[in-house]
């Protein structure tokens, strides 16, 4: 981390909610609507989390991404995932070069080496080039050779899945859905949006963002809002509220609600708690205040947490989602009342 | 009002668990206080219900339905305490008061977390550093509570837990009050006397004139009390009886000599006899259904009376010439008659529950039968034995005897004016005496004057021998049977033809079969 911020708490708090605002001001140039989507890929960014995003093909997911790591100054890679891609076309590799007579191996960085890294389509590479990502975005490092190389922060993956042509996919497994902070669904865009996409996309005039920051101190400075979102406090009752929400969507636990008990096998890791109080805190700043409230956890369940439920044959067969179990936990469950509760 | 938020949110701790512990507390004293009401209403309770009714509540019984009531109330009270001392522990909650704090400044859990992160009851370890943002949350937190004054925002509200107590106390109320009912019954002659004996005292009470009197009916009301209450002992309730009683004539006499001379005349149809008043100058005398009597005192007054139709002309001394005394109100003719009755039923009550000779030993295997006693005609208090049977040692009142000799002073009149019917209550009530006789079979006896007595008690002879010669009678004319029968077995019958049809054995009858 770098040397400690010269200003105040008050000014770090104020340039936070400024650069999230023109951030979501100037992608919302060039994508139309999904604001909520914005929002969670910017809350992931600057929790230091990462992405996925379900939805069909054709809605900007791309495009969005794309937009997001120009306005924000950072690089961006994108990697389409296909069957056929290997580990190595995505970490990179040693390249056998020539140079003042001597050769050597040289190591080829590959896409992940990138700020912002767009894996779409993520489900259609095997199982063997998924897992290569697996290390990138939890350690932020990659090993090539017995050579470790780290990535640049701030570092951010945001895949895409296709939820329709399921066929010859591989569907990534738990371990891997449980790295994402936020799993985001797009929807198609309503009749109003669908116009103003085509005025955008079709006529002559074309749509340029405005960075925030100078490409070469924009990683310093999104670092520092990172830290600044870590810094947001917690305090114990909204701390048991997530536990209890943890708890409560357990299969088996005594928290747990006869909902969940009936439809899921497994419940969130340690890892959706930690999303949900790192959601919180960015939530918390966007608001203007430095600590986090019941309402900023609830905003961040169902992206934190619908991936992280496994659902058993029974939830499928009724179609009951994720999303219809969390609605119905968090209204279920009580906010503490005094810290003996 | 303090500035600082830990000592806000303090203060509102303070607040809010007086308060929890005075709502748990009323919970439990709203029972309390319907027990304690029901125990000092008890008897004004009994008064207005059952004892209209004709149902009465022994005065032992009384005390320990009351005292249970206390102690129900002493237990709900208890119990409240106890309940209110935890729910002030429970509720004395640093972090518990800044979440109250929060919802009332709508601070959207700054409060809480400046109260996490500075709980006096709890600090963080010294090596812990606070978040370089911990400044703008004390600033947002001081500036929230600002205008936060935890006396006013946490107010204290006894209406819910008053109504949501209304349960338990209808309870308590239906319970002890079934209780209560549970314990009355009719009550006994001299349980009777006692409810009487009460109404006059508080009649008497009600329009006493002096202190004499209300002193009078407190001793009357405690009389009553007492002799309603089988633990306390006969004795001691006669002695009480004696002494009230006493203590009235002496008020009557007393009263009699300050108010000068008097003459009273009355005509009343006391049952026929003549008395002569024991405690006063005068005397009086009936005959007949409409007997007069004269008093000779040191007043001169007037009474007159028609018998039979209840009315009374002379209820404070007839035609008096103005020199009344309270001794010859209705209430205190009253009160004597009571005092007399009660006298009369302790010591009945007394003579029951002393042993007789010949009452039959349950636990002997030979117990000797009871006999009647020797002499039918025999008065109480002729024998030598006190103990025989029919030796009640007082005498048996005469016709026209004791009638009238204790009425007062110019009181030659029964008050109530109805005529007594026969009774022999008026000034003092025949102790009982043994009045059961029983003739053998056969026996003729003289004849008895069964006219004054409160009952009679038949006793029909088993196993009369038969003094006549009877002769066997044949009953020719009795009904006979005309068919022959006999009891003889059927022949059996030979049925060759084969079943119309045929049927399984059922499989649990089969091994049946052979």
């Amino acid at each position: 981390m770098g040397a400690a911020p010269k200003q105040s708490p008050d000014q770090r708090v104020a340039e936070f909610q400024q650069v999230f605002a023109r951030a979501e001001e100037e992608v919302g140039k060039v994508i139309v609507g999904h604001r909520d989507v914005v929002r969670k890929l910017l809350t992931a960014l600057f929790a230091g989390g990462h992405i996925l995003i379900e939805g069909v093909p054709g809605l900007g997911k791309t495009l969005m991404v794309k937009t997001a790591s120009d306005v924000l100054g950072l690089s961006f890679k994108r990697i389409q995932f296909t069957p056929d891609l290997m580990p190595a076309d995505i970490i990179g590799t040693q390249v056998l070069t020539e140079a003042n007579g001597h050769r050597e191996f040289v190591f080829k960085p590959g896409p992940i080496f990138a700020h912002m890294v767009l894996g779409d389509e993520i489900n259609r590479a095997t199982p063997k080039t998924q897992s290569a990502v697996l290390e990138a975005m939890e350690e932020r490092q990659v090993t090539v050779f017995g050579e470790t190389y780290r990535l640049d922060p701030p570092y951010i993956v945001l895949a895409t899945q296709n939820p329709i042509e399921l066929e010859g996919t591989y569907p990534l497994p738990e371990a891997q859905m449980d790295r994402f902070l936020f799993k985001v669904v797009i929807g198609s865009p309503k009749p109003d949006e669908l116009r103003e996409i085509m005025h955008r996309t079709t006529g002559a005039q074309t749509y340029k963002v405005q960075p925030n920051f100078d490409p070469i101190d924009a990683p310093i400075k999104i670092e520092e809002l990172k830290q600044l979102a870590r810094e947001v406090m917690v305090s114990e009752p909204v701390e048991r509220y997530i536990i209890s929400i943890i708890t409560a969507c357990t299969p088996g636990s005594p928290g747990a609600t006869p909902e969940i008990t009936q439809y899921l096998r497994f419940g969130p890791s340690p890892r959706g708690a930690q999303a949900l109080i790192l959601a919180g805190k960015v939530n918390a700043l966007l608001a203007g205040r430095v600590s986090v409230s019941y309402e900023d956890i609830d905003d961040a369940v169902i992206p934190a947490l619908r991936h992280r439920l496994l659902r058993n044959f029974q939830a499928e067969a009724e179609n009951v989602s994720t999303e219809q179990l969390l609605e119905q936990v968090t209204k279920k469950i009580k906010r503490p009342a005094t810290s003996r509760s | 009002m303090a500035s600082n938020p830990v000592e806000l949110i303090s203060l509102a701790r303070k607040r809010i668990a007086r308060i929890a512990a005075i709502r748990a507390s009323i919970y439990f004293l709203a029972p309390a206080l319907t027990a304690m009401v029901l125990a000092a209403a008890l008897p004004a309770i009994g008064r207005m219900t059952w004892e209209r009714m004709g149902y009465f509540l022994p005065t032992n019984l009384t005390i320990d339905a009351r005292l249970t009531m206390l102690a129900a109330a002493g237990f709900a009270i208890l119990v409240g305490a106890y309940r209110g001392w935890r729910a002030y522990a429970a509720s004395d909650d640093f972090i518990g008061a800044a979440i109250q704090v929060d919802e009332k400044t709508h601070a959207n859990e700054q409060v809480v977390t400046l109260a996490t992160l500075s709980n006096p009851d709890a600090p963080p370890p010294s090596d812990a550093s606070r978040s370089p943002l911990f400044p703008v949350l004390w600033r947002n937190v001081t500036a929230a509570l600002n205008s936060f004054n935890p006396e006013k925002e946490f107010a204290v509200e006894v209406a819910e837990p008053i109504r949501k107590s209304s349960l338990p106390s209808a309870a308590i109320a239906i319970a002890l009050g079934l209780a209560t009912l549970a314990l009355i019954r009719p009550p006994l002659p001299i349980e009777n006397t006692a409810m009487q004996l009460r109404k006059l005292a508080d009649r008497i009470e009600a329009s006493a004139k002096s202190p004499e009197d209300k002193q009078i009916a407190r001793k009357v009301k405690k009389v009553a009390a007492n002799l309603a209450n089988p633990n306390i002992p006969p004795e001691e309730k006669k002695k009480e009886l004696d002494q009230v009683l006493a203590q009235v004539e002496k008020k009557e006499a007393s009263a009699g000599d300050q108010s000068g001379a008097s003459t009273g005349t009355s005509k009343g149809s006391a049952g026929a006899g003549s008395s002569a008043s024991s405690n006063a100058s005068g005397g009086s005398e009936g005959k007949g259904e409409s007997g007069q009597s004269q008093g000779q005192g040191k007043g001169s007054g007037k009474g007159e009376g028609s018998g039979g139709t209840g009315s009374a002309q002379n209820k404070s001394g007839g035609k008096k010439n103005g020199q009344n005394n309270n001794g010859g109100t209705a209430d205190s003719i009253d009160l004597k008659n009571q005092l007399a009755k009660a006298q009369a039923q302790v010591q009945t009550d007394d003579l029951t529950a002393s042993p007789a000779p010949n009452k039959p030993d349950p636990n002997a295997k030979t117990a000797q039968a009871p006999r009647p006693g020797n002499n039918p005609n025999q008065q109480g208090g002729s024998s030598k034995n006190p103990n025989e049977k029919g030796s009640a040692p007082v005498p048996v009142p005469q016709a026209g005897n004791n009638a009238g000799n204790k009425m007062p002073n110019g009181q030659g009149k029964q008050p109530n004016g109805g005529g007594t019917g026969g009774d022999t209550h008026l000034g003092e009530f025949p102790t009982a005496a043994n009045y059961e006789r029983f003739l053998k079979p056969g026996e003729k006896g003289i004849g008895l004057n069964i006219n004054d007595a409160r009952y009679v008690v038949f006793k029909i002879p088993s196993g009369a021998p038969s003094e006549g010669e009877g002769k066997t009678v044949i009953d020719t004319e009795r009904p006979k049977a005309t068919t022959a029968y006999t009891n003889a077995p059927l022949a059996p019958t030979a049925d060759t033809a084969p079943p119309d049809e045929r049927q399984l054995v059922p499989p649990r009858y089969r091994d049946l079969i052979h």
